[in-house]
């Protein structure tokens, strides 16, 4: 499984695992999940789908970007793609910090980021049958700094 | 020079496609040259030009930027990730 972006359900406890930190005394946990309706219309699923080899440099950048911009000591940044049920988590951020301040500023960070700036895309399946991609936002035009080898 | 072009979220829907492989006579070629072929082999992308970004591999690139043979060139509509 890939560390950043996979087709396998996420796995909350293999990313605290992994980043386990006894000088940290805050751990924030961001989760996306699958809502039931979207525009007032009832929705019983989500497709996730990436650029998955953009996508994980981007994680990943992001993930640094969190550790260089707030005075946190972990982080660690998983999407899924694929076919999700209601309730399912298609993202997780987990910022582990000294304190909680940081570790909740960190964290809007880096869903935020992930948001703008990840090539994921989601369709919307309705309980009527038809499905949608929803709208996004353009990523930007390279810029070599944002997105260094 | 042949390129493989892969279209992502909502342009699979757009072209009805998820690929294409175009062929060029030309020695020398760029990201627009590409999207330009695109566009004319699937005018229902035109519109949403303005908001596309393209990749060679795994990176994002400029219109300017050339293309090689066999080069995978990615057009990625606004991402709703998250």
């Amino acid at each position: 499984m890939s560390k950043w972006i996979t087709e396998a359900p996420l796995d909350l406890n293999a990313l605290l695992q992994e980043t386990e930190d006894p000088a940290s005394g805050a751990l924030v946990i961001f989760t996306g999940t699958v809502r039931n309706e979207n525009d007032g219309r009832p929705v019983q699923g989500m497709t996730y789908e990436a650029h998955t080899a953009l996508a994980e440099k981007v994680l990943r950048q992001i993930e640094a970007e969190v550790l260089e911009r707030f005075p946190v000591r972990r982080c660690r940044i998983q999407h899924r793609i694929g076919a999700l049920q209601l309730g399912e988590p298609s993202v997780y951020v987990v910022v582990r910090a000294g304190h909680r301040a940081e570790a909740f500023q960190a964290a809007r960070y880096g869903i935020d980021e992930v948001k703008k700036r990840a090539p994921i895309w989601k369709e919307e399946h309705y309980i009527t049958g038809d499905s949608r991609y929803l709208d996004g936002t353009p990523l930007q035009p390279p810029q070599k700094e944002e997105y260094p080898e | 020079m042949r390129v493989h072009v892969v279209f992502y979220g909502r342009l699979k829907q757009d072209t009805g496609t998820k690929q294409a492989v175009l062929d060029f006579d030309a020695q020398a070629l760029t990201v627009r040259d590409v999207v330009d072929r695109v566009v004319t082999q699937y005018p229902a992308l035109r519109p949403l030009l303005d908001t596309v970004a393209c990749t060679i591999g795994a990176e994002l690139v400029s219109p300017d930027q050339a293309v090689r043979d066999g080069d995978e060139v990615g057009l990625l509509p606004p991402v709703s990730g998250g």
